[in-house]
């Protein structure tokens, strides 16, 4: 068993969208969140609708930006904010560090669903015939019908996409790993599958931070629990 | 870790066709491999600060420094203008909205091809012929094209040509003014893909001018908005498209149609 380490320390991070268009008007989403999460764990976010899960996973992939307080990240020894980091260092981070599975695959057009897979291995280095062989491992493991996988995924069904966008997400080898929702359009059996694969990358010592819906998902995967409250609610008390 | 040096550093660059209409105060760093895009609306500044950093206008204030391949990062208005010639035909590509303006219409697709390799000194002929026939390939044009004069090409293909063209002598900078903008949208995803590859396998640093917020999105590492000439905000595309800050961007990523 290997050493935990706390891989991502967020603190008073605050989140309010402006939005010029209506109005100027502001929605305060995050107020004065704050927390830790280590190699070898599962945290999962929770909460009702509405409550920030989504918009804090994307502030520490850093799509997001937060209006608020610091999100940092180690990358070996190093640690960066990535609130003040530069833009061609948080490029890195994402490629080397901090995976990230969206609740949808953006499809790039004309490439093969393999290739889509292989494609993080292959920003870091690897050569092509090593990164196709790790992505066919993990299409045949999330049993994506080997059929599909010289086509372009844009066709696929909402759940052939999102074990798609999985297995991309995951072939990377990233030690801190963001989930949004990676199960929430499979069906029993390939959630299971899904399971399978989050409890391995926790048992090899990555840091997973998820939201997930399904209840059974949740108790199965989650270490620890961060119960998010609503911004909103907060200022009006 | 050490920051990588920019192969291109722009600071308060400032050009004006009239005082007025142009663009100002530009502050932005290229790293060897990036692409960036420019996107704004027409009369945004965009294509003129594409001229300006690609020394087809002088700019009247501020500095462009290119990072040379012996003397590192130089102002290029210190350069002789035989300098900047050389440096724009071997080091730099410069891909046109209208093919037509980056071809010469009337000789074969191969010679269009071999122009900039012939003129940094290759002669052999089978050799230019071999190199024009392996860029046809690799821009899925048929190699049975090669004598062709591009007039009788499509505009898809006359667009993959002049990229060919621009390719050929291995540039590490190429400046894209609206690449896609005249062709068929049916056309425009396989011009996108292959220079989506291109720039990934050439490790080509790229500055894309464009008004498609979607050529952004699958291109560019980083975005520039420019509005009225300036530059009203810059970051990470996916983090500009996603949560835009400045009005007008939350107004450009609001128009766009959903799919």
């Amino acid at each position: 068993m290997t050493q935990r380490h706390t891989m991502i320390e967020a603190r008073g991070l605050s989140k309010l969208f402006t939005l010029h268009n209506q109005g100027g008007i502001t929605l305060p989403v995050l107020r004065d969140v704050s927390f830790d999460a280590a190699s070898g764990e599962c945290l999962v976010l929770s909460g009702p609708s509405g409550t920030g899960k989504s918009t804090l996973l994307r502030c520490l992939y850093g799509n997001y930006l937060a209006t608020s307080g610091s999100i940092r990240v180690r990358d070996g020894d190093d640690w960066t904010d990535l609130t003040r980091a530069p833009e061609q260092r948080i490029l890195q981070l994402r490629r080397d560090v901090i995976g990230y599975v969206s609740q949808f695959l953006r499809a790039i057009p004309r490439v093969a669903t393999l290739d889509v897979v292989a494609d993080p291995l292959r920003q870091r280095g690897v050569a092509i015939a090593p990164a196709r062989e790790r992505a066919a491992e993990l299409l045949e493991r999330l049993r994506l019908p080997r059929r599909l996988w010289d086509l372009p995924p844009a066709t696929f069904s909402g759940g052939e996409q999102q074990r798609v966008n999985i297995a991309r997400g995951f072939i990377g080898g990233h030690p801190l790993l963001l989930l949004d929702e990676p199960t929430a359009s499979l069906d029993a059996g390939n959630r299971e599958v899904v399971v399978a694969l989050i409890r391995d990358a926790v048992a090899a010592g990555r840091c997973v931070v998820g939201i997930f819906h399904d209840d059974a998902v949740r108790d199965a995967v989650a270490t620890r629990v961060l119960a998010l409250e609503p911004a909103s609610a907060a200022l009006q008390e | 870790m050490t920051a990588p040096a920019p192969l291109l550093s722009v600071r308060g660059m400032t050009h004006t066709w009239d005082g007025i209409h142009g663009c100002r105060d530009i502050d932005f760093d290229l790293y060897p491999g990036e692409v960036l895009c420019v996107v704004g609306e027409s009369g945004s500044g965009k294509s003129t600060l594409l001229q300006a950093v690609s020394c087809q206008v002088a700019p009247q204030a501020g500095s462009v420094r290119y990072d040379l391949r012996e003397e590192g990062l130089t102002d290029l208005a210190t350069l002789s203008s035989a300098r900047l010639r050389l440096l724009a035909r071997t080091d730099w590509g410069f891909v046109r909205q209208n093919a037509r303006d980056g071809l010469r219409m009337q000789v074969s697709a191969g010679a269009n091809i071999a122009e900039r390799l012939m003129a940094v000194g290759q002669r052999h002929y089978g050799g230019l012929r071999e190199v024009a026939g392996n860029w046809l390939h690799k821009m899925e044009i048929d190699v049975g094209r090669l004598d062709d004069a591009p007039a009788s090409f499509s505009g898809g293909m006359q667009q993959r040509l002049q990229i060919a063209r621009n390719l050929v002598t291995h540039p590490r900078m190429v400046f894209m003014d609206e690449p896609t903008a005249s062709l068929d949208v049916s056309v425009q995803a396989r011009l996108l893909d292959l220079l989506r590859q291109l720039v990934s396998d050439l490790g080509l640093a790229a500055i894309v001018v464009t008004h498609d917020l979607a050529v952004a999105r699958l291109l560019a590492h980083r975005t520039l908005v420019m509005r009225g000439g300036r530059v009203v905000e810059s970051g990470l595309t996916d983090q500009i498209l996603d949560d835009p800050q400045h009005p007008y961007t939350q107004l450009l990523v609001s128009s766009i149609l959903q799919s």
